[in-house]
């Protein structure tokens, strides 16, 4: 390797050194402070940049299909404007379409799919969505597994509507449980799990889903969701 | 299990969003840093799709959607930067309507990180500012940085770097928080002795 702190922090923090390259690179980082400084100051400023990743809005989600749904495969329209000329892109006739259809058909297909509803859990867990609204209802239990109940939202899911109880520990760990009258629907990739229904991953969450009382545990820490389900379950709800 | 509607693999509308949906945190992430408001976000976000989508239906099938979409976002971005006739807004830590319930939990020290990080971004050169956006922000690898720019690999790696080091440096000079090493860095070196 030619020594060019610069190219070889880059190249190593950028995964582009084979794996005795790399190997090398590390070994010869003990003693290297020119090449120690140069990566060790690349990512502070990769992990404050990534302090920035946000989770869309549940609302950004629902035009996203929205755009495509309404579009019926023959999409039309000025892409350039502003923002009250965007929802001028979805033609009239399309929106009076989908009107009808939804009509006719009704409540048989009422229901999102799976991934719109986890959608908005995700959405409640990292409180990015304005449909969730704060809420006065207190859980049935108030520690679970070592974290305290620290508020309560609710939202509504295929009409019905559901409590998100925030838990927390003072190590500033999460988790949500999300409970509801009726049961949520699987979604695909789910794996069966003790203890309860179902275990999903997605945007970086784990959801729990336990049967007994009806909930989603979802957090960013497996373990921690896994405890806190087992203890809502042994707790009863 | 309560009925839910049935997935339908022919439906070229559900079969553009099953590929796409994973990709909208990204296309997001990488609207906020082009747009000035979450509001402005959003309309890129759907602008993006909209394109992709055309796209879509003209035959495209990307062999992965997230440098697909990226590309599809920068350019929808800067054709909205040209059409207005200035370049795009600087980010802002503004409020979005529904992050204010965000509000409940965290802690105003994030905020102010996330104030300074966002004034250091914006104050990098625009190619250094997009390839560690798209490779920080929205999490695309240094290769599908320089697919999605149109550069070399060696460039991209180089802009990210640099980019990288100027935000540090910026945030030291600024008294920005010390961030800590995320676990399970890739190439994380042994402890120095």
């Amino acid at each position: 390797m030619t020594y060019d702190p610069e190219t070889l922090a880059a190249r190593f923090l950028g995964g582009e050194l084979g794996r005795a390259q790399r190997w090398r690179f590390e070994r010869h980082l003990v003693d290297c402070e020119d090449c120690w400084t140069q990566v060790q100051a690349a990512r502070t400023g990769r992990a404050a940049l990534e302090s920035l990743r946000e989770v869309a809005p549940a609302h950004t989600r629902e035009r996203v299909r929205a755009t495509s749904e309404l579009s019926t495969g023959t999409p039309t329209g000025d892409t350039v404007g502003g923002r009250r000329r965007r929802w001028a892109l979805v033609p009239i006739t399309a929106v009076a379409a989908a009107t009808l259809v939804a009509a006719v058909i009704g409540l048989s297909i009422a229901a999102p799919p799976p991934d719109a509803q986890l959608a908005q859990v995700v959405a409640g867990y990292y409180q990015d969505s304005s449909a969730w609204a704060p809420a006065g209802d207190r859980p049935p239990v108030t520690e679970l597994a070592g974290l305290a109940w620290v508020g309560t939202r609710s939202t509504t899911l295929d009409g019905e509507r559901v409590l998100g109880h925030s838990y927390a520990r003072q190590d500033g760990t999460t988790v949500l449980v999300v409970s509801s009258g009726m049961a949520f629907a699987e979604p695909e990739g789910a794996r069966p799990v003790p203890d309860g229904d179902w275990v999903t991953e997605v945007d970086g969450l784990t959801v729990f889903c336990t049967r007994a009382p009806v909930s989603l545990i979802v957090g960013t820490d497996p373990d921690t969701v896994t405890s806190a389900a087992r203890a809502l379950v042994h707790a009863g709800g | 299990m309560r009925v839910t509607r049935p997935w339908r693999a022919d439906d070229p509308a559900e079969a553009f969003l099953r590929a796409t949906q994973c990709a909208v945190d990204l296309v997001h992430n990488l609207a906020r840093r082009m747009t000035g408001s979450p509001a402005d976000a959003e309309d890129l976000v759907q602008e993006t799709y909209l394109r992709a989508w055309r796209a879509w239906v003209a035959g495209t099938r990307p062999k992965r959607v997230e440098p697909w979409l990226a590309t599809v976002c920068l350019n929808a971005g800067r054709d909205r930067a040209r059409h207005t006739a200035r370049h795009p807004e600087l980010p802002v830590a503004d409020p979005d309507p529904g992050r204010d319930l965000a509000d409940v939990e965290r802690t105003a020290l994030d905020r102010v990180r996330v104030g300074q990080v966002e004034a250091a971004l914006a104050l990098l050169p625009e190619a250094q500012r997009m390839a560690v956006v798209l490779a920080d922000v929205c999490g695309l690898t240094a290769r599908e940085v320089a697919e999605t720019t149109g550069c070399p690999l060696g460039t991209a790696l180089a802009r990210i770097h640099r980019g990288r080091l100027a935000v540090a440096a910026l945030l030291e000079q600024g008294g920005g928080a010390r961030h800590d090493l995320r676990p399970g860095d890739p190439g994380r070196p042994i402890p120095r002795r």
